[in-house]
């Protein structure tokens, strides 16, 4: 599902991304956990279409990132790290902006806007909401793509306990129903619960793979999210 | 992916997204405010109706370039922030541009023809209404492509304010001085073509001279080896097409191309 080979990218003399592959099988959740500046949020961008490498491939669902961008994007979401609107826009127009992109049907707005609890919200401008409730909204996005391959850089960041559980069960249920997700994170510990395979991301190259970590009971995870 | 081939969902979603930021900009609510504003100001005191025509032409050139640029570079940089969400959709980035542009353009027109009544109430004839609303989305189309160019150019909203102000000025005000000094050049004199043309590959001037000449409904003459141009501002409204399309399409290219190559 995903598959990132070889891939080298650099900014200047700094390289960021130096021989990095590895590879997420079809209802996997794995993580690439690093410290900053390791090439997490590269890697994701390269894999998102949002960065170019300079060497190496990146395919998603079997399309090159990197030589078929659209299409290969047509496969995928990407949560990103900071998630921010335009601040005159309401959760409900982003949400149909986002839908018409996708040619999604816009029927769903309502019962997505339920979902992350943005419906009394939803006309709000999303330059009024806080940092956890325009997170939501992206996750709202997320699900609206339908896509097979979920991208989240630092999902948990701006999430309470509550809504990060709720996020877990989402990636799992995603992930049992066959999609292949790949979250970048720092704190491996919140998100142990819930992942299959942890990539341990250092000076832009994978030095590590770790197969199931231990996986914590899902009575344990639901008391104590975080 | 060609545009051509996107869902029209793709295209209603831009456009509805464009047009409800577009009412939000400060800037258009602004430029509203002066055109409109600075149109009644121009039939109250213009003394002659037919002196309406004039300030209506003198206030577009002075207006729209700079709000054009203003415009399109905050328009522009009101979505750095979702480029990430933005640019990982299924869609080519040149879409984004060129819906933005598409319906900045589009309001900015609806501005100006309310900024006509003036004129019409005046009494001008509508071939003269058509020829100021031409000429002044002329200016909105360069301009606001210039500013949705240089908003995809520049990191800050700030450097991108100060690099639309610089072009402003350049091409309002420097462009002419530096054509003025030329002409004052003997060798230069005898060569017309050179600063004839100077004026004419700049998209303002090649408005005003069209306006002044249009308005004024009097043939250019010129005697002997200048004559030719006489021909050539025969056809000064045509040539104003020609060069907004050329300017327009420029600028876009520019922009689509940058965005294309841009790395998050």
């Amino acid at each position: 599902m995903i598959n990132a080979t070889h891939l080298h990218t650099s900014y200047g003399d700094n390289t960021v991304l130096h021989d990095a592959s590895f590879a997420v099988e079809a209802g996997t959740i794995a993580a690439l956990i690093g410290s900053n500046g390791s090439g997490k949020t590269t890697t994701l961008h390269v894999l998102a279409g949002l960065a170019t490498p300079d060497a190496g491939t990146a395919t998603v669902n079997g399309v090159d990132v990197t030589t078929n961008r659209t299409a290969a994007q047509e496969h995928l979401a990407f949560l990103p790290q900071d998630v921010r609107f335009h601040e005159a826009l309401t959760p409900r127009q982003v949400l149909r902006f986002y839908a018409g992109l996708r040619d999604a049907p816009p029927d769903r707005i309502d019962a997505l806007l339920e979902t992350v609890a943005l419906i009394d919200a939803a006309e709000k401008p999303t330059g009024d909401l806080s940092g956890g409730m325009r997170q939501r909204l992206g996750i709202a996005i997320m699900e609206m793509a339908e896509a097979p391959v979920l991208l989240l850089d630092e999902p948990a960041l701006s999430l309470d306990p509550e809504w990060r559980s709720f996020l877990m069960d989402r990636l799992r249920a995603h992930a049992d129903d066959g999609a292949a997700v790949l979250l970048a994170t720092h704190l491996l510990d919140v998100w142990t619960p819930i992942v299959d395979r942890v990539f341990h991301c250092e000076e832009g190259q994978i030095r590590k793979e770790d197969a199931n970590p231990t996986p914590v009971p899902e009575d344990v995870r639901m008391a104590s999210p975080s | 992916m060609p545009l051509t081939k996107l869902p029209t969902s793709v295209y209603r979603a831009i456009l509805r997204r464009e047009a409800t930021t577009t009412f939000h900009n400060r800037f258009v609510q602004i430029f509203a405010m002066i055109v409109i504003g600075g149109s009644i100001a121009v039939g109250a005191l213009s003394g002659r109706p037919s002196a309406i025509p004039f300030g209506l032409l003198l206030l577009f050139l002075y207006v729209v370039p700079l709000f054009g640029l203003l415009i399109g570079v905050s328009a522009a940089h009101e979505e750095h922030d979702e480029r990430a969400f933005l640019w990982s959709q299924p869609v080519p980035r040149s879409i984004y541009v060129l819906g933005k542009t598409a319906t900045l353009v589009g309001a900015l027109a609806v501005v100006l023809l309310t900024a006509l009544v003036a004129a019409a109430v005046g009494g001008a004839t509508p071939g003269t209404l058509a020829l100021l609303w031409g000429l002044g989305v002329a200016l909105v189309l360069v301009s606001v492509s210039g500013g949705v160019a240089i908003g995809q150019y520049t990191n800050g909203r700030a450097r991108g304010l100060m690099m639309a102000l610089t072009l402003w000025f350049g091409a309002f005000a420097l462009y002419d001085a530096l054509a003025l000094a030329l002409s004052s050049v003997e060798a230069m004199q005898n060569l017309p073509v050179v600063w004839v043309s100077l004026l004419l590959l700049n998209p303002v001037d090649a408005v005003r001279l069209t306006g002044l000449f249009g308005l004024e409904n009097v043939p250019f003459s010129a005697p002997g080896e200048a004559a030719w141009m006489a021909d050539l501002l025969t056809w000064l409204p045509a040539w104003t097409a020609v060069l907004t399309v050329a300017w327009t399409g420029l600028l876009l290219l520019l922009a689509c191309r940058h965005l294309r190559r841009l790395d998050l």
